[in-house]
């Protein structure tokens, strides 16, 4: 009754259908005529907040949330004793470290049973850095812990190789002492591994698949290798050489951007800070020099800031401890930057001591590690930003690509009849869309997209034509046919919308295809930043601003222009650009994105080739339709 | 004078004690006690208490079939077992890990972390609920959380979990094998502790105030490297032809030391291992003796004091030999003590594989679905018939269809030449477990893999545990096997062969591998209210605007006044 009446009321009061179409006309051309100035205004807000982020009053100090892990609590026991035996260690590991890679494990092997841990050697098939068929052996050992029903394991790995091109000597030297320092005692309530890796990121990757039972390759012995139960936490030590450290880094980006528990980064930090006392910071940046002024303070930060934003968005794990986030395993690598001499350097002594401490704040954890955050942006390493405070930019990006497509969909290509019916003009396009040729273009750039994907795969060759190993001559040769099928996809494309329509039918075309690609934009911005924020972010920043301007125009030069800002932003170039920037060749950066997604499953690869680059490739029909 | 009467009276009362005490005699309780140390391989020491009470079967009262009079027979054992209608019962507490590969096999058979319990009852209509009786008043009894053993966890092996004993009645009796059901659960996250182990002792005729019962320190024996303690009961013969039976109880400790951890040595003494010595033998034990499984070589070690016997390879199969100290004899503490003659201990570089072990591992990764593979090894020369036992959660939904049976590196060896026999009970959702039991040939020298994958099921919110996060604990599988004496279960052959208690020539061996922490897709405990609320508020908001937007048809209306004008002109065309 009460809603009768309402709507009564209501409907007495409507103007007649001319005003309000006029009135809607005017509203919507309002509209239309801001939106793509406010669009604009969302990006560089967007921007702005961004550049924000790294601002003190914009992040926070992190505290560790888990209350079971007590870090720099306890009383630790590494001891000159513990030292000297890693010296000792020292010493035979510089004996066998040039020796082939079976004497390197066996010595290991020997070393861990010797201390009394279950030991095994795990011979691994990978694929080397021209994807054939390569094998490595990784020793390791798991000290079942006494009175423990093993369903729980830690890892402490370090790998033969550092980080910087040197043998982690020092490195595995420490586990080797710690291993013994483990053993004496009967507090643990979870398992210890260790693990010495043969070469970093494969020797890694393929014992953690192997003792996740993923993919064992052609070899039995990771079949049959012991194992312990689910590991909760790693830490990964490189200690390059047989110098002592001025300060410790810290390295946490896992493959495809995902980060380990911020809780893991804290304990870590707390110990080093109070129990080692140690300097620290986050990956290779300068840790005794603290910035003085506010203005030095915030170029570390957004330093630290875009260090983590460029591994998130390459999707490249920033250490080996990188990969084991894949398997629900919060980790990190703890890297010593070797002393130059100018301030307090630091030995085995506190290297132990960190390490114990914080396996023993690990030991204590009765849950997996969930309480902290796993999405977050470190500006330091004592400092914060937390997902709501960077989610927001992202969202402005898509809006604004979202924003333009609606306007552009519902403008009118051309005069509707409907003017002359009811004597007022419409404010926006009533017609069908005729969705038909927009479809076929989307259709053949991923189509196309596809095909790349499969072609540029490391484990495609070229039939006899061309015969594997994957060397430079095969990169150079796949990565010209990608471009010449984006070539054909684009004639094809740009034929498929402009072939024997009338002028007004190209014209609603170009309207509907810009819109569905910026729409798509948009859904892969948000989306992906969901997944991995980084990526969604720099997508967003550099194709916003080009993707929004494109439009035909009779202009060659114009036309020229916008073909070559879109083929700057095309894969290939992109990748170009970035291998230039970080004084590197083309040819490297493809096989470090060929690597990652053959041995690392990163997805970067797939997502340039089917969901970036189709829609760059649709852009262009736009320009010469 | 009433003075004059007392011998009189005596004898009075003897006359009437009499026939009691022989009623008493004729029931024939009998108690041994027995500790057995043996070194293991990797510089460990196995110590494993054995106390052993046997009632005479014919003490049963005929009119209730209750036990009328307990000598040395816990009362409270007793009645359970009598009330519950309960015919061989099992129930071990284990704290760590048996490592099969260092160790060889236990002495005590069940050895899988946690508590285990497993009985053969009566059937009839209430074995429901007598079992479900039975798990409480046990978890009341040893003050453990038994009772949680409900249906969800408790499963009926059709081939494993055989009534054991060459001299179980089970073997012999055609009443016992009639009418009987096995029920089997464990709970592998429970942590044994004193408050376990005290009402444990209170079932010895001796406490632990004298005999061997004594060494049982609770601040020692939870130190160490292994922990299991257990009761067995179970109906055995008296003679070959089984015309009379007793009840035979079987009360384990046994214990994994590690005099290396502390000293670098392997010596060891009663009063470093446990802190005290053993003053005397419980004296009302028929038995009571200390054996020692002593290394091969003489010259290695010293054994203070001297043993009574020596029992130099005897059967066949040992070749060790045996020192037993009788503690009848002893008049004085006995403190054991062996030193070997060496510096340091150095860990063998191989382990001393026994000859059927397995593990079980879960594979991938991900909440959504996985897999878990069970490794079943053998190391002889010839094919071994075992039996495999899985109980799988419900919440982790098996695939049938990917079950697996294959043979590492000998892929021409078919699945069907390896499993002989296959039992699969599906689960019921929050009510039974999935059973998968097999009969395998193992070939020879190879490794055999069963691996089998699963769904993760997203549980309701309140079916976590407090700690969501840890995982839920998936219990072992067992294998079981027939073995004839080696080296791997050395010990074992040895208790058997000094208690002459069972002499069987091949012994049934179980094979425990670890449990697995399974993490189901946990909701975020923290915060849920307002992420529910807040994501479902944005989508529904966004989705329905952009949705009636994308999906509206537009067309022109007219004005209703227009509208009406034309209905009326309608009605007009259509009247004339």
């Amino acid at each position: 009754m009460l809603l009768l009446r309402l709507k009564e009321k209501f409907a007495r009061r409507r103007k007649p259908l001319k005003q309000r179409l006029e009135q809607r006309r005017k509203l919507i051309g309002l509209l239309r005529h801001y939106i793509p100035s406010i669009s604009i205004l969302l990006y560089f807000v967007g921007v702005i907040w961004l550049l924000l982020l790294p601002y003190n009053g914009y992040n926070k100090e992190t505290y560790v949330s888990e209350n079971a892990l007590l870090p720099a609590q306890v009383n630790v026991y590494y001891s000159q004793n513990d030292v000297n035996i890693a010296n000792e260690f020292r010493d035979r590991i510089l004996e066998v470290v040039d020796k082939s890679r079976e004497s390197r494990a066996e010595f290991i092997f020997k070393e861990l049973r010797q201390a009394g841990f279950h030991a095994a050697i795990q011979h691994y098939t990978t694929k080397d850095e021209s994807f054939n068929e390569a094998e490595g052996v990784n020793a390791f050992g798991i000290y079942h812990a006494p009175r423990s029903d093993g369903t729980e394991a830690l890892l402490l790995s370090a790998p033969w190789v550092s980080r910087t091109g040197e043998y982690n000597v020092n490195g595995i030297a420490s586990v080797l002492s710690l291993a013994k320092l483990f053993k004496r005692n009967t507090y643990w309530s979870k398992d210890i591994i260790i693990l010495i890796t043969d070469e970093s990121v494969r020797g890694m990757q393929a014992w953690l698949n192997a003792y996740h039972g993923v993919d064992f390759g052609s070899n039995y012995s990771s079949d049959i290798m012991p194992r312990s139960g689910a590991i909760q936490a790693a830490i990964n030590m490189d200690f390059p050489g047989t110098r002592e450290y001025e300060s410790l880094a810290i390295y946490f980006e896992g493959a495809n951007g995902q980060l380990p528990n911020l809780d893991l980064i804290n304990t870590v930090i707390t110990v080093a800070k109070y129990t080692a006392q140690v300097p620290f910071t986050l990956h290779d940046n300068d840790a005794i020099n603290r910035p003085q002024t506010p203005v030095e303070s915030y170029l570390a930060s957004l330093k630290h800031l875009t260090d983590t934003i460029r591994f998130q968005a390459l999707g490249h794990p920033s250490s080996d401890a990188g990969l084991a986030l894949r398997y629900k395993i919060d980790a990190i690598t703890i890297h010593g930057i070797t002393a130059t001499g100018m301030h307090q350097p630091f030995d085995f002594h506190r290297m132990g001591i960190l390490v114990e401490s914080t396996f023993r704040s690990l030991n204590n954890l009765l849950e997996h590690l969930h309480q902290s955050f796993f999405f977050y942006f470190l500006t330091n390493a004592e400092r914060y930003v937390s997902i709501g405070m960077y989610m927001p930019p992202v969202i402005l990006f898509a809006c604004c690509l979202v924003l333009q497509s609606l306007v552009l969909w519902y403008s009118p290509a051309r005069d509707d009849n409907l003017k002359q019916e009811t004597g007022a003009s419409l404010a926006y396009s009533t017609s069908k869309k005729n969705l038909g040729a927009c479809f076929s273009v989307l259709v053949t750039t991923h189509a196309a997209g596809l095909l790349i994907f499969y072609i540029v795969r490391p484990a495609f060759d070229f039939g006899g034509a061309i015969v594997a190993p994957n060397t430079e001559q095969v990169t150079i040769v796949k990565l010209s046919v990608s471009c010449g099928i984006a070539a054909t996809a684009i004639l094809m494309a740009v034929s498929l919308i402009s072939s024997k329509q009338s002028e007004v039918q190209v014209m609603e075309n170009w309207r509907v295809l810009k819109s569905l690609c910026l729409a798509l934009t948009a859904l892969i911005v948000a989306s992906i930043s969901l997944i991995n924020f980084s990526l969604g972010a720099v997508m967003g920043l550099i194709v916003v601003i080009p993707y929004s301007l494109i439009q035909p125009t009779a202009k060659m030069p114009l036309r020229l222009l916008q073909a070559v800002m879109l083929t700057v932003l095309s894969p290939v170039v992109t990748l170009y650009l970035v291998a230039t920037l970080s004084r590197s060749h083309v040819v490297n950066a493809v096989t470090v994105l060929l690597t990652d997604y053959e041995v690392v499953d990163v997805w970067l690869l797939a997502f340039m080739c089917t969901a970036y680059w189709p829609v760059n490739m649709a852009l262009y029909t736009v320009i010469f339709a | 004078m009433p003075w004059k009467k007392l011998p009189s009276c005596i004898l009075l009362l003897l006359a009437l004690a009499y026939p009691v005490q022989s009623k008493l005699s004729s029931q024939k309780d009998s108690f041994q006690e027995d500790l057995l140390i043996s070194p293991l391989k990797d510089g460990k020491l196995l110590a494993h208490f054995q106390f052993t009470t046997l009632v005479d079967a014919g003490g049963l009262d005929e009119k209730d079939g209750r036990y009328a009079h307990y000598g040395l027979f816990p009362k409270s054992i007793g009645q359970i077992i009598d009330h519950h209608r309960v015919q061989e019962l099992h129930l071990t507490f284990t704290q760590g890990r048996w490592q099969y590969e260092d160790w060889g096999y236990p002495v005590a058979q069940s050895a899988g972390t946690g508590v285990e319990l497993w009985a053969w009852m009566k059937l009839d209509d209430s074995i429901e609920s007598n079992w479900r009786s039975l798990t409480n008043t046990l978890s009341g009894l040893f003050c453990a959380s038994l009772n949680f053993i409900d249906g969800t966890l408790t499963s009926q092996p059709e081939l494993s979990f055989r009534p054991e004993g060459a001299k179980n009645s089970y073997n012999h009796d055609e009443r016992m094998r009639e009418g009987a059901e096995v029920r089997y659960g464990i709970l592998p996250h429970e942590n044994v502790c004193t408050e376990n182990l005290t009402p444990w002792i209170k079932l010895l005729p001796c406490k632990s105030k004298a005999g061997i019962a004594t060494l049982l320190n609770a601040h020692k024996l939870y130190d160490t490297n292994y922990h299991s303690m257990a009761i067995h009961i179970r109906p055995v013969c008296q003679d070959a032809n089984c015309t009379s039976q007793s009840l035979e109880l079987v009360q384990t400790v046994t214990s994994v030391l590690d005099p290396v951890r502390e000293s670098g040595r392997r010596d060891w003494s009663f009063s470093s291992l446990f802190g005290r010595e053993i003053q005397s033998a419980c004296p009302v034990s028929d038995r009571s003796a200390v054996t020692v499984l002593l290394p091969s070589e003489q010259h290695e070690y010293q054994l203070t004091p001297s043993y009574d016997t020596i029992i130099e390879r005897t059967a066949a199969q040992v070749e060790r030999p045996i020192a037993v100290y009788n503690l009848s004899q002893h008049t004085e503490p006995l403190n054991l003590q062996m030193t070997w003659n060496e510096g340091e201990f150095s860990y063998p570089l191989q382990t001393s594989k026994p000859r059927v072990y397995a593990h079980k591992y879960m594979t991938g990764y991900g909440h959504e679905r996985g897999g878990v593979t069970v490794n079943i090894f053998n190391n002889m020369n010839e094919s071994q018939d075992i039996s495999y036992f899985d109980s799988v959660p419900w919440f982790l939904k098996l695939y049938l269809h990917t079950l697996e049976v294959s043979v590492l590196g000998k892929d021409h060896i078919d699945q069907n030449d390896i499993v002989q026999d296959l039992y699969y009970q599906p689960a019921v959702d929050r009510s039974r477990p999935q059973v998968l039991e097999m009969k395998l040939r193992l070939p020879p020298d190879s490794v055999t893999a069963v691996s089998i994958e699963f769904d993760k099921v997203f549980l309701k919110y309140t079916e976590h545990r407090p700690d969501a996060n840890r995982g839920f604990d998936v219990g072992p599988a067992v294998i079981t096997t027939l073995l004839p004496a080696g080296d791997d279960n050395l010990a074992s052959t040895v208790l058997e062969l000094v208690t002459n208690r069972d002499t069987p020539t091949r012994q049934n061996i179980k094979v425990y591998t670890e449990i697995l922490l399974a993490s189901l897709p946990t909701p975020d405990f923290s915060m849920p209210y307002n992420v529910i609320t807040l994501t479902c508020t944005v989508i529904a908001l966004f989705f329905g605007s952009i949705f009636n937007l994308l999906i509206r048809g537009f067309s022109v209306t007219e004005d209703e006044v227009d509208e009406k004008k034309h209905e009326n002109k309608d009605e007009i065309s259509n009247s004339s």
